[in-house]
């Protein structure tokens, strides 16, 4: 016998682990399983039952109008759950409890998904209401046995969905079923899937023919009950049959015909059935139910991991495809170089600064005269029309590379680019992208700490170099007048260092800054004999300056174009491999081995008896 | 022939060609469909539906197919033999289900091959009696009892009952107390409902309450309509034959509706209004999708819209910052223009002198006309159709040009096309590429700027001719002229007192050289003052008015040019999407013509509202496969 204490507790644990993996996986995306039957085992029976539950629940199914309040009716003993001869209109479950069970049990734990209102009448399962309700109420009469729950449950057949739902949520809880059955119905194919499905779960089942001519249809109904035992693969521990007749049901009086051996009358057969078997039996049978491995809980991690497998191939696609590569126009000169000399302010001398101050303004303006010259108004200009153009470029190329990613993809990965690459966010992106080149200035705050430090750095580790740096400005200070510091060392860059700008992990979006080919400005080329050490640092100030420029957009692509999907996708990805991922996978593993084990006995002795 | 051919004739020759024409319309509609995705829809159910669609069918005098669908157990061949009278399907409680073939009866008179139906899948009586002169009447398998996913063990009784419901002219529809709101059933009437009417029956009557208000509430929420459902005990009204005793009044009222009703009287009608029904319900299937399609192809063209704006919006603002640093050229021209209108004259004489000086230099500026914005302030058009075509020449080169000069960059047009293509993803277009390279392509842009630049050039040409026949016309040209020509004549005058006075009689000294070269400069000088005043006058406001000329292009549909491949596509999906309610009310017409047959009390699908809306909970249904059609 499996050992109640152990398993018990992993069956908590398994189920510990999967709420928190479909939470993990809701919010990724993937609605939760709460329909199947695996879900609804595990949540609704075995979790509250497996601990400690020393009671049976018996639930009364059948399709519309086939008289389940009726049957619930006499079975409490009082007009409990109200009859109507319209159809489908017991919309929630009426649940009779005996004499201090609440005393003894919490209800919300043994009816967990439920929205538990107290009974007030009959009418209450009638009522319009929380689609999620169930009525419940203490046995009045006291004559209920102690450890046995009564539930009357809606349809499972009629046109309205939820009260499928609800029938087949609080079926799963149940360990009796009291099968209602008609000539007009107990073929049905809704009728029949329902009952093999708890006779799957190895549920006690009761069988009443309801709504027969009795004694003309005393033959039929055998024939019928063969059909319906073949049908379903129930084997009914009592049967019965109950004539039709209105004024019996007025009055809740019905009567009863035993068509099994030992039936005398539901009420008396339930409080003699032996507790103890029964709920081990449907307990089980709900575990296997809840591990079956098409349908049950290792079908759900499989499902699972495929979808985190697709995701990860998909983030594998998107970074390999989705790459823009940007020719950033060439910085306007003076950008660059006005930081440098921010920079050298306060390190240069008296000297220094008065001869290049006074050059420098008669520089600048013979610079004006000369042609093909540019004021540095009009480079900037010229630069920021170019690397808009250039922006905008690269923001079509990454929306080109979704599109492609989007044809070829997998429809988990389509589905996920769908709403990204519409008309609505694609005119967003390309608006905020505008938007935030309008509002960044040039030289950023951090770009000027970026060539401090740089620049401290530089100083650092080539004191001596700096050091000749500052007496060659004194030196050049009396022999030119028009050369400029930010112009040197450009054609180092023609190497582009290639750096990611974007800070989502999975957004990078690498930029192959070929800037150098560009950098032919300013036309000095004073300082081309400064040695390799100085030549990267200036390769590395330009860089910086990309950087900022190459982050803007990224920011754009990160904020705006993908970020949040792939997030979703990132999210997804990894899901096969959370530490709750790997537990419920174990747990499910261990379960089902040690169940199947304790079936193979079973198993070989009905072989031998067969 | 011998016959006379009668009013009735004539209409219900008029009737079928209105019948043939909707036929014809809806094929040539399908047919000549854009490549848009609802339409591919529409085409595909048009061609499915084709074979019911066609006219000849409704008119045959072949007798009324009705069929009974309900659950199983729900009395279906107990009313079939209830009707006919005796016993001939196999009815009753030992299993279920009881009917697993299709059991047709018919006149002997009757061949039922054209039901075109399986012989496994039927069983065949011939009766000889007056019900069956009009009439088939084929007792189906219940749709409820067999496992659509299994399959096994019940047989395929469902697929036999889907094979032929669809030859049925009308459904008896049989339920009971407890299988009234079964959701098996009901999909399956909604699946067949349309083009065909249904007879709503609750069986049971002796033993079952009378469910038929919630009945009726039911079968509302799955889209149909219901004018009356019969209420009647088929077992009983059997035995009551078998008894030789008179049934009750509902069933003979029931017995009476099919035979002397539907069968004789309303059997074209109701064959009339199937097709109708069916039409119906094919245009709002069509309908439904076309509609949704529609809003987002409306937000592409809104997209549009607005990205040729903000281009507009870019060229003028660029046109408008051209005319303010292009004053001189825009000036020469209305000097040139002053010049033609003018002819002779003094001042004229002067002011082409003066233009001529201009003319000169702005050939040197023309030669330094970098843009044909410029070459147009200046020039005029034969300036800049040397452009175009050089730019016809090499399109590439022309593009980067366009964009320079019409403020555009190649960024604005990646921007724009990204977004285009987003909206044209969302709507399912997809256009034919011209061979101009694409929607808001370099190549188009070109082709647009050489027509903005044609139309600028026009536009300036009329602004300066009114003018300049506005303010400098015959009139002013006189006073002009006469004001200018105040000085010379006061100094001829001067002159001719001179010599003819002063000289000739008092003998004074003439007036010297010197005085007639201080007179040719004062009068210069005159001439100067004059043109002045008249070229301010010309000029006020001109800036003004080519700012106004800018702004009406950038307003002008001249941009719709730069997408124009979309918009095709666009249009064309609209166009025939009118198409498609001319087609509406054809069958509106039709239908007024032909009569309803809620007199009989035969419900249908509900063709006002799509079923779609009307019960969309309850509607699994996909659009592609709604009818099992034959």
């Amino acid at each position: 016998m499996l050992e109640y204490s152990t398993w018990s507790r992993r069956v908590v644990d398994l189920a510990g682990a999967l709420s928190r993996l479909e939470a993990e996986a809701e919010a990724a995306g993937i609605a939760p399983q709460v329909t199947a039957a695996w879900h609804a085992n595990l949540h609704q029976k075995l979790v509250p039952q497996a601990v400690d539950a020393p009671y049976l629940i018996v639930a009364v199914a059948g399709g519309a109008n086939m008289g389940k309040s009726t049957m619930f009716n006499h079975l409490v003993g009082f007009p409990a759950s109200r009859v109507h001869h319209n159809a489908a209109e017991t919309k929630h479950p009426v649940c009779m409890l005996p004499r201090g069970f609440t005393d003894r049990h919490d209800l919300a734990k043994v009816f967990p998904g439920f929205t538990l209102q107290p009974w007030k009448s009959e009418d209450d399962a009638v009522a319009e209401g929380h689609p999620d309700g169930l009525v419940y109420r203490e046995d009045p009469t006291g004559s209920q046995p102690e450890n046995l729950v009564l539930l009357d449950t809606p349809d499972v057949d009629a046109a309205l969905p939820n009260n499928w739902k609800l029938a087949e949520a609080i079926t799963h809880a149940a360990d009796v079923l009291i099968a209602l059955l008609t000539q007009q119905k107990y073929n049905d194919e809704k009728i029949r899937r329902f009952f093999r499905i708890a006779a799957e779960a190895d549920k006690a089942v009761l069988a009443v023919v309801n709504l027969i001519d009795w004694p003309d249809d005393r033959d039929h109904c055998r024939g019928w009950l063969d059909t319906f035992r073949k049908g379903t693969g129930a084997e009914p521990l009592h049967a019965y049959a109950v004539p039709r007749d209105r004024a019996a049901v007025r009055d809740n009086r019905l009567t009863f015909h035993p068509l099994s051996p030992r039936a005398t009358d539901p009420r008396k057969d339930l409080a003699e059935l032996q507790f103890a078997e029964i709920k081990i039996r449907s307990l089980r049978g709900s575990l296997r139910q809840a591990l079956d491995p098409d349908e049950g809980i290792p079908a759900y991690l499989r499902d699972l991991e495929k979808r985190a497998d697709d995701n990860r191939q998909a983030r594998a696609v998107i970074h390999q495809k989705v790459q823009v590569k940007i020719d950033l126009p060439r910085p306007p000169g003076h950008i660059v170089g006005d930081e440098i000399w921010r920079w050298l302010e306060p390190r240069r001398t008296w000297f220094d600064r008065k001869v290049h101050g006074a050059y420098g303004a008669l520089g600048r303006t013979v610079a004006k005269w000369l042609p093909g010259s540019v004021e540095p108004a009009e480079d900037e200009a010229r630069f920021l029309a170019e690397e808009k153009t250039q922006l905008n470029k690269a923001l079509e190329a990454v929306y080109h590379d979704l599109e492609q990613v989007h044809r070829v993809g997998s429809p988990a990965l389509r589905q996920e680019l769908q709403p990204l690459i519409a008309g609505d966010q694609r005119r967003r992106a390309f608006e905020e992208l505008q938007r935030r080149l309008a509002a960044a200035p040039l030289a950023t705050e951090a770009y000027r700490r970026a060539i401090a430090t740089r620049l401290e750095a530089f100083e650092a580790e080539h004191p001596t170099m700096m050091r000749a740096i500052e007496w060659g400005l004194v030196a050049t200070a009396i022999a030119r007048p028009a050369v400029t510091i930010g112009m040197f060392g450009a054609a180092d860059m023609a190497a582009g260092p290639l750096f990611d700008a974007g800070g989502h992990a999975i957004g990078q979006v690498f930029f192959d800054v070929a800037a150098g080919s560009a950098l032919t400005a300013g036309g000095e080329g004073a300082f081309a004999r400064i040695s390799g050490p100085a030549r990267a640092l200036i390769g590395d100030l330009f860089a910086a300056f990309y950087r900022e420029r190459a982050e803007l957009l990224a920011k754009v692509i990160d904020d705006c174009v993908v970020g949040r999907h792939l997030d979703r996708i990132e999210r997804l990805a990894d899901l096969g491999q959370g530490q709750d991922f790997q537990t419920a996978y174990k747990l499910a593993a261990e379960l089902s081995r040690e169940l199947a084990a304790l079936d193979e006995p079973a198993l070989e002795a009905a072989a031998a008896e067969g | 022939m011998a016959e006379r051919f009668t009013k009735a004739d004539w209409e219900r020759e008029h009737l079928l060609a209105g019948f043939d024409r909707l036929h014809d319309r809806l094929r040539a509609w399908a047919k000549s469909a854009p490549a848009w995705p609802p339409y591919d829809e529409a085409k595909g159910l048009v061609e499915r539906l084709d074979p019911r669609l066609r006219v000849p069918e409704i008119d045959l005098d072949r007798a009324l197919v009705v069929g009974f669908l309900g659950g199983s157990g729900t009395g279906k061949s107990t009313l079939f033999n209830a009707l006919l009278g005796r016993r001939v399907s196999r009815a009753g409680k030992e299993f279920r289900p009881m009917t697993r073939r299709a059991v047709v009866a018919c006149h002997p008179d009757v061949d039922p091959a054209f039901l075109g139906l399986d012989e496994d899948a039927l069983e065949i009586h011939r009766l000889n009696i007056p019900l069956l002169e009009q009439m088939i009447l084929i007792d189906c398998p219940d749709p409820d009892t067999q496992d659509p996913e299994d399959g096994e063990g019940g047989g395929r009784h469902l697929d036999i009952l889907r094979s032929v419901l669809p030859h049925c002219d009308v459904m008896v529809h049989t339920v009971t107390s407890q299988k009234y709101k079964s959701h098996v059933v009901g999909q399956e009437v909604r699946r067949n409902a349309p083009g065909r009417q249904i007879l709503f029956v609750q069986t049971h009557a002796s033993i079952d309450h009378d469910n038929r208000p919630d009945l009726r509430r039911y079968l509302d929420t799955l889209g149909l309509r219901v004018p009356e459902i019969y209420r009647l005990d088929a077992a009983e009204a059997q035995a009551k034959q078998d008894a030789g005793q008179p049934v009750d009044a509902e069933f003979a009222r029931f017995r009476d509706l099919l035979e002397h009703e539907l069968a004789s009287r309303a059997r074209h009608r109701i064959r009339r209004a199937n097709l109708l029904g069916l039409y119906g319900w094919l245009l709002s299937a069509i309908r439904g999708p076309v509609d949704a399609g529609l809003e987002a192809v409306a937000k592409l063209e809104g997209a549009l819209d607005q990205e040729r704006a903000r281009m507009a919006a870019k060229i003028a603002a660029k046109m408008s910052e051209r005319i303010d640093a292009n004053r001189r050229l825009w000036r020469s021209r209305v000097l040139r223009q002053l010049n033609q209108t003018w002819g002779a004259g003094p001042l004229a004489f002067l002011i082409g002198l003066w233009s001529a000086t201009g003319s000169l230099l702005r050939s040197l500026i023309l030669l330094r006309a970098r843009t044909p914005t410029q070459a147009i302030l200046a020039g005029g058009w034969t300036a800049v159709s040397l452009v175009g075509e050089k730019w016809r020449e090499s399109r590439a080169a022309a593009a980067l040009t366009a964009e320079a000069d019409l403020g555009l960059t190649e960024g604005d047009l990646a921007h724009a096309r990204t977004i285009l293509q987003g909206y044209l993803n969302d709507a399912q277009i997809r256009p034919s590429p011209s061979d101009d390279g694409g929607d808001f392509s370099a190549e188009q842009l070109a082709t647009v700027a050489v027509e903005v630049y044609r139309r600028l050039d026009a536009e300036i040409n009329e602004v300066v001719e009114k003018r300049v026949a506005r303010r400098a016309g015959r009139g002013v040209h006189v006073v002009f002229e006469a004001l200018f020509a105040l000085l010379p004549a006061w100094l001829v005058l001067h002159m001719a007192k001179n010599f003819f006075y002063d000289h000739m009689i008092q003998g004074e000294s003439l007036l010297g050289l010197d005085f007639v070269f201080q007179a040719a400069f004062w009068c210069l000088l005159w001439g100067v003052a004059v043109g002045g005043l008249l070229l301010s006058r010309l000029n006020r406001g001109l800036d003004h008015d080519l700012k106004a000329v800018v702004d009406r292009l950038a307003h002008a549909p001249l941009l719709d040019a730069l997408c124009r491949d979309a918009s095709d596509a666009c249009l064309a999906v609209r166009t025939h999407s009118e198409a498609l309610a001319a087609l509406e009310r054809d069958l509106a017409d039709l239908e007024r013509r032909v009569g309803g047959v809620l007199d009989l009390g035969l419900g249908a699908l509900r063709v006002e509202s799509p079923p779609e809306l009307a019960a969309p909970a309850a509607n699994p249904i996909p659009a592609k496969t709604p009818i099992a059609a034959g």
